[in-house]
């Protein structure tokens, strides 16, 4: 299931429409045109050419790693690392490579981004930019890959692989042509994401906890059997002792619909936050989810989760301990998240 | 449980399908026969000069599980899910007493080939394209975790490492890991305008190499602890004894020319194995073809084991099934454990080696392998290393029979 405990010390974020940790929990927002500025979240020289989902993930980076006061930089560079999920950040980017393959031939590819057929490319930069030697990892399951950066991060950490991670998800707009086939959006939102969220991570009995600690779990429902399977995997994923409060990140597939039904069975137990999503979301959005919470302001500990599932089948639970803290400068933003909808 | 108190790992389950044909024992026969020889992609719009990857018998390929949640598949995972039938029932785990096990995959470009053929067509709707652990998920009927790494030409060496890790920690007694990949046109187009792709074949150390060439197929493995496969009478293979990882932060696609971070990965692996460099018997190279990565990799072999080195045997496997990128570091562990298995390696392909490339290459005949340990090393675009070692079976890590013959 899973493996160790990590505390965040520092969290960055780079999407549409989030100013902030603090704006996290608000819903996803369309990326219109200009919504990132290269010249203003990366200063400097070498950016201008990377695809948009390494410049958001490099951006998300630099906020967490100043946000941590300093700490990634004093750890040992064998002892820095980064795990970070990807579904669709390059995708866009590689059907325009593959288009031109077909149309011009391979000699017209531009040397730039040919390496980004490579998803571990996006995370690689960050390799350059922070001088991580420890390791640098990429997840890619659909939907779920966020939380189980997570997860095996903390299990890396356990291991004695790194003694501070970045822990992100990165993602980019898919094109025209790729989201207008796909399933239909829902109305709240765009049917992919584009941005980044980067936390800075810990071991738990070494870290401040400034933000919390979060330790994640995972599992597998297959689709052909998602409704009769569900109470089987998600009982032992979810256990005993539920948190007060499940953010949900479902989409309408079947594995959707049965863990949204199972959920329904925690009434009273527990409140569950639907965050409904699309088969083309993406794995940032339950890793956005987990930032949110880390960053609501509370008086004493309080225990969360994000629950997030694929069409395809992927399961992952990331449990949250908020530290009690005041959101300084910024203000919680309940009234800007989903309100608590009850799956129907 | 080892001597520091950690639990052993070993392998008891192996699945391949690659050029060499189906099965472990294909594998190994293919191996000692020298290996494949490469092919025409079977793909439209292939518009580059290089077309050639050393592939699956494409009447080898199932045509089974065709699509996923409604995602149609390409041949990775029907791939992946042939292997992974072998591997468990070498491992004798039926259907039906897998639901607990972990599915741990190195997948990078898994998909690619159904989207490129669906693009070809005009279809443009985008489905993941690394559909590959969930379906072999489903089809050993597993409710476990499920982990797709995509770590490109190293990812299931890092997946194999994962995988080692959660048997530690006591997550799972037993995990299925591996990688798979297909054919892609956007890869092989890709290395042509890096200049990466051989026209020729696959010729790590070769002073005329000139890239590397792909390999399409699948490699799976069980592991499990050592306690619960001789709990079950379970032929042990193998140990994975230990294994580490490095990143250069060097260059984007280029390796760090110090060799300085391969290095560290390798002796890491090897402590983390309670091993020494002495100890290794054979290196299973990353050595993919292209020219400074397999320079690269020999000063850092020099670095490692010293005057030793020119009489330590390499197995270039890359140039007998191609460089099967996110499955490659799972063919290393694969074949490394039937290297231990049966006690030798395997005559290299005959090359004209680069003289800038000061190792050994035995290309005459098998090499015996007395008590091996046999180091094992996977590389990727970002300087991303992993390296491992397989040895033989001692101590409370044998299983119930088999070991070293």
């Amino acid at each position: 299931m899973g493996t160790g405990e990590l505390a965040v010390t520092g969290m960055g974020i780079a999407a549409p429409g989030i100013s902030g940790p603090g704006d996290a929990l608000a819903p996803p927002a369309e990326a219109a045109p200009g919504w990132f500025r290269t010249e203003t979240a990366l200063p400097g020289r070498g950016y201008r050419r990377l695809p948009a989902a390494c410049k958001y993930l490099l951006a998300a980076s630099r906020l967490a790693v100043a946000d941590s006061g300093g700490r990634f930089a004093e750890t040992g560079r064998d002892h820095r690392a980064a795990v970070v999920a990807v579904n669709h950040a390059g995708a866009a980017l590689l059907e325009e490579l593959d288009h031109t393959i077909m149309r011009r031939g391979a000699a017209e590819l531009p040397p730039s981004t040919s390496p980004f057929i490579a998803m571990s490319s996006f995370a690689s930069r960050l390799s350059l930019e922070h001088d991580i030697t420890g390791f640098n990892l990429t997840v890619n399951s659909p939907v779920t890959a966020g939380i189980e950066a997570i997860q095996i991060a903390a299990r890396a950490v356990a291991a004695g692989r790194a003694r501070a991670v970045l822990v992100g998800a990165a993602e980019e707009t898919l094109s025209p042509g790729q989201s207008a086939a796909g399933p239909p959006a829902r109305p709240s939102g765009p049917g992919s994401q584009a941005g980044a969220a980067v936390l800075h991570c810990e071991p738990a009995t070494e870290g401040d906890a400034r933000y919390g600690t979060c330790m994640a779990r995972s599992a597998f429902l297959d689709p052909a059997a998602a409704a009769a399977g569900a109470a089987t995997v998600l009982g032992p994923l979810v256990g005993d002792d539920p948190p007060g409060r499940i953010h949900a990140v479902l989409d309408d597939s079947a594995v959707g619909t049965a863990v949204a039904r199972w959920l329904d069975r925690l009434t009273g137990e527990c409140d569950v936050v639907a965050v409904p999503a699309t088969p083309q979301a993406g794995c940032l959005v339950p890793l956005q989810r987990v930032m949110g919470l880390l960053a609501q302001e509370h008086t004493a500990p309080t225990r969360s989760a994000v629950l997030a599932a694929s069409a395809e089948g992927t399961i992952a639970l990331a449990e949250l301990t908020v530290a009690p803290r005041r959101a300084a400068a910024v203000p919680a933003e309940e009234n800007r998240e989903e309100t608590d909808v009850r799956f129907p | 449980m080892s001597a520091s108190g950690r639990r052993r790992v070993v392998i008891t389950g192996l699945g391949a399908i690659s050029c060499l044909g189906g099965g472990a024992a294909a594998h190994w026969d293919g191996l000692l026969a020298g290996g494949g020889e490469p092919a025409e992609v079977p793909l439209p719009d292939l518009n580059m000069p290089t077309t050639r990857m050393y592939l699956v018998d494409r009447a080898g390929v199932p045509s089974e599980p065709s699509s996923h949640a409604g995602v149609e598949l390409g041949s990775s995972s029907r791939l992946a899910v042939a292997a992974a039938g072998q591997a468990l029932a070498d491992a004798g785990l039926g259907h039906g007493s897998c639901a607990a096990v972990p599915v741990v995959l190195g997948v990078e470009l898994g998909n690619a080939d159904a989207q490129e053929i669906q693009r070809s067509a005009g279809r443009t709707a985008w489905t993941t394209l690394t559909p590959t652990a969930a379906v072999v998920g489903a089809a050993i009927g597993s409710r476990a975790e499920v982990t797709s790494v995509g770590n490109a030409c190293s990812a299931s060496g890092f997946a194999l490492t994962i995988a080692l890790d959660m048997i530690r920690a006591g997550e799972a007694p037993a995990v299925l890991v591996g990688g798979a990949e297909g054919v892609t046109r956007a890869g092989i187009g890709a290395f042509n305008r890096l200049g990466a792709a051989d026209p020729v074949r696959c010729r790590p150390f070769d002073r005329d190499r000139a890239g590397t060439m792909f390999g399409d197929g699948s490699a799976m493995l069980v592991l499990e602890a050592a306690d619960h496969a001789r709990r079950r009478g379970a032929r042990a293979y193998a140990e994975l004894a230990g294994a580490a990882w490095s990143c250069d932060a060097h260059h984007p696609t280029a390796p760090d020319p110090s060799g300085d971070q391969i290095v560290r990965a390798m002796t890491e692996a090897l402590a983390d194995a309670g091993l020494s460099a002495s100890d290794v018997r054979c290196v299973i190279p990353h050595g993919t073809g292209t020219p400074l990565n397999d320079v690269v990799e020999s000063r850092a072999l020099h670095r490692m084991f010293g005057a030793r080195t020119r009489g330590l045997p390499l197995f270039s496997l890359k140039a007998m099934i191609g460089h099967t990128t996110g499955a490659a570091g799972a063919f290393g562990c694969l074949t490394a454990t039937l290297m231990v298995h049966h006690g030798r390696t395997p005559a290299n392909v005959p090359i004209d080696q680069d003289p800038e490339c000061d190792v050994w290459l035995p290309q005459d005949r098998p090499v015996p392998l007395d008590a091996p340990a046999v180091l094992v090393n996977t590389y990727a675009f970002g300087g991303n290393n992993t390296s491992f070692v397989v040895k033989p079976l001692t101590g409370d890590a044998g299983g119930g029979h088999g070991g070293h013959r």
